[in-house]
């Protein structure tokens, strides 16, 4: 079952409570609204409790979920608000907030559900295919940073390279990442963003 | 580029995605000293900007949330609904229902306060119900974090003092220490009231106890386990620590309370009701955890004892293993190598040979335990001995039925007092002071500083008689906790 339209409007010969259903729901997107809290809130400890959080909130609020549009976004709709909501309760500064780049984030989660594949990790693991093809220096920076999870400041040391610099450096890649999986929604599995093959791109900084 | 904000209801057409954000610097800024990584203060296009958060989102989610991970978080948001308590089955379509999820109306009492936070919207924005399960999801949460903590392992230690009535905690000796390492390796070290040892445990093969005899028994190992671990049908340390924290999510109602700082240390307390108050166990739980470790610091269970004469159902016999289902009871603590961490002292030790029997036991008293958690209620006093293998009257239990479980009153009555310096048992054995209490209305297990275990310190042959008195590593002075 892949789009909530498809959920049956009258009873089965075995009636499945709202419960089971949900909780199909849940396990589907569970993926997706992980990875769009990390988006706003990062490595945030407070991923778990807002987590929760949306899916309580989902369950309670089921009742006004229309059926005729998608369950992901209204889902993410929830998840961000529940992060404005802890922005504000801890009193640290708010999360993105324009709506134009929600928006704008919302369009790229909901391209990459629509793209192929069973699961949402199966989707997700496209990010791969694209680190793998980035320049040997970002692609390194990436590594250290996310895949070995070092801060800035370390893993700019195990680099021999300034903490701006790495910061730089990984912005770039995350810019050519999203141009990368950009690309590959649209194209079979194996696609190379003509971006990562620009020679403009050779690791230059130290 | 327009298109309407699907995640936002009630926004209309977006403003075109090609603006500069440099709005979102301070946000960024304050995700950068918070989230690890995350993007800097964005210079470029909404488009950009989400384009960056994506692949922040993606590339953490990929590395730090495993499918294991996810299984756990998913299955605590489904522990969390099915808290929730509302029953919401599906019926039949109904207008209002057309094209939607069926479900029923919302209950009478729910319309006038769904009226209430409707009037509550702010133009322009949409407010969230109130979700008064806040503290319950922020404790499921706790908990479970203190699941995966525990399972990552670690050396702990915990003591177990059983409070009556008239016994405070001060007075309370333990009756047990109960030694751990994640995932599930476990010793017990009690003593009977006539002052022979209770040891059980858990190694690799399985369960374990030592029979009077000082066989080794792993076909009944539960016989040896001390009689007020047993707790209807749920047993205290039966399960690696995970496990059974995993039950309580799922027989208790948890919910966070404010955190309570103890020994200078700051403490969050989670409360556990037991949802069915008719079935055996402890009524509810009370546990500290540290923040910090996520390591259990002290659990407390508060029992309420069954009118007189009645049992607790489904406790006849000997069985002592686990109930129908297999449940087992919140207990167990995890523990953590906190050698550096004081408080009052190691405790626990084994004792030298030569000194009331020849097995460790936790009355090799040196200073007071540390404790780092709470003084503990005022309360009960320790009773006598914990109810072993032996049974009341010296006998091999299994050559005879079990007494009545705790917290139940003990088939033959109390024991008179035999032993004031040995460790206590719940079952109104007796204790200090006298004869004929009642079963006692709280386990408390603390946590106390554990030494480094010897890999072998699991087995039972490293508690049996005549075997060298393998010890853990020495034991961390008594300092006090930082």
């Amino acid at each position: 079952m892949s789009e909530p339209s498809e959920l049956p409007s009258a009873p089965r010969q075995r009636d499945p409570s709202a419960r089971d259903l949900f909780e199909i729901l849940v396990r589907e997107h569970a993926d997706m609204v992980t990875a769009y809290l990390r988006s706003l809130l990062g490595r945030s400890s407070a991923v778990d409790d807002i987590f929760q959080r949306v899916m309580l909130t989902a369950w309670r609020r089921l009742d006004d979920y229309d059926r005729s549009r998608p369950f992901g976004p209204w889902l993410r709709g929830i998840a961000h608000r529940l992060v404005l909501e802890h922005y504000r309760t801890s009193k640290s500064a708010p999360a993105c907030m324009d709506p134009a780049v929600i928006g704008e984030l919302d369009r790229r989660f909901e391209r990459l559900g629509s793209a192929p594949g069973d699961t949402f990790r199966e989707k997700a693991d496209r990010l791969q295919d694209c680190v793998s093809k980035l320049p040997d220096a970002m692609r390194e920076a990436i590594e250290h940073v996310y895949a070995r999870g070092m801060l800035f400041n370390a893993a700019a040391l195990a680099l021999g390279s300034g903490e701006e610099a790495l910061k730089k450096r990984v912005q770039r890649a995350r810019a050519l990442l999203a141009e990368c999986l950009d690309s590959s929604l649209t194209s079979p599995r194996s696609a190379l963003s003509p971006a990562l093959n620009s020679p403009d791109l050779s690791p230059r900084h130290s | 580029m327009n298109s309407p904000h699907p995640s936002n209801p009630n926004s209309g057409d977006q403003s075109p995605t090609n603006t500069p954000v440099s709005a979102q610097r301070n946000a960024q800024t304050n995700l950068q000293s918070s989230a690890h990584a995350a993007p800097e203060p964005a210079q470029g296009s909404a488009s950009d900007v989400a384009g960056e958060l994506f692949t922040h989102g993606l590339l953490t989610y990929l590395h730090d949330d495993t499918a294991s991970a996810q299984s756990q978080r998913v299955s605590a948001a489904l522990r969390l609904i099915d808290a929730d308590g509302r029953d919401r089955s599906v019926h039949g379509p109904s207008e209002r229902a057309a094209g939607r999820l069926v479900l029923p109306r919302l209950q009478p009492y729910m319309k006038p306060i769904m009226a209430m936070a409707a009037s509550l919207v702010l133009v322009g924005a949409v407010t969230l119900l109130v979700v008064p399960t806040a503290s319950t999801a922020s404790a499921t949460v706790t908990v479970q974090a203190s699941i995966s903590a525990m399972r990552s392992g670690g050396d702990r230690r915990y003591e177990v003092r059983a409070l009556h009535d008239d016994v405070t905690m001060d007075d309370a000796e333990p009756i047990a220490v109960v030694d751990t390492r994640a995932p599930n390796l476990l010793v017990l070290r009690g003593r009977s009231p006539d002052g022979r040892p209770n040891i059980a445990g858990r190694d690799a093969n399985g369960l374990w106890g030592i029979r009077p005899d000082g066989v080794i028994d792993r076909d009944t190992p539960r016989r040896a386990w001390p009689r007020w671990s047993n707790l209807g049908q749920q047993t205290l340390f039966a399960d690696s620590v995970d496990a059974l924290l995993d039950e309580m999510t799922k027989g208790y109602t948890l919910e966070r309370r404010d955190d309570q700082t103890r020994d200078g240390r700051t403490q969050r307390h989670i409360i556990g009701t037991k949802k069915d108050p008719m079935l055996p166990g402890a009524q509810t739980i009370d546990i500290w955890i540290d923040p910090a470790s996520q390591v259990v610091e002290r659990l407390e269970l508060h029992f309420v004892p069954p009118p007189q004469g009645m049992r607790q159902p489904g406790l006849e016999g000997d069985d002592r293993g686990p109930g129908p289902g297999g449940r087992r009871g919140p207990g167990g603590g995890p523990g953590d190598d906190r050698g550096e961490r004081g408080g009052r002292g190691e405790r626990g030790e084994p004792r030298e040979p030569g000194e009331r029997g020849d097995r460790p036991g936790p009355d090799d008293r040196g200073p007071r335990p540390g404790r780092r958690g709470p003084g503990g209620p005022d309360r009960d006093r320790g009773p006598g001995g914990p109810g072993g293998p032996d049974g009341p009257e010296g006998r091999p239990d299994h050559d005879r039925p079990f007494p009545p479980p705790f917290p139940g009153p003990r088939e033959g009555g109390p024991r008179g007092s035999e032993d004031r310096g040995g460790p206590g048992g719940p079952e109104g054995r007796g204790g200090p002071g006298g004869r004929g209490h009642n079963p006692p209305k709280t386990i408390i297990l603390q946590r106390v500083n554990a030494p480094a275990f010897d890999a072998s310190w699991f087995s039972p042959e490293a508690h049996m008689q005549g075997a060298s008195q393998q010890t853990p590593a020495a034991a961390p002075t008594n300092t006090p906790a930082p």
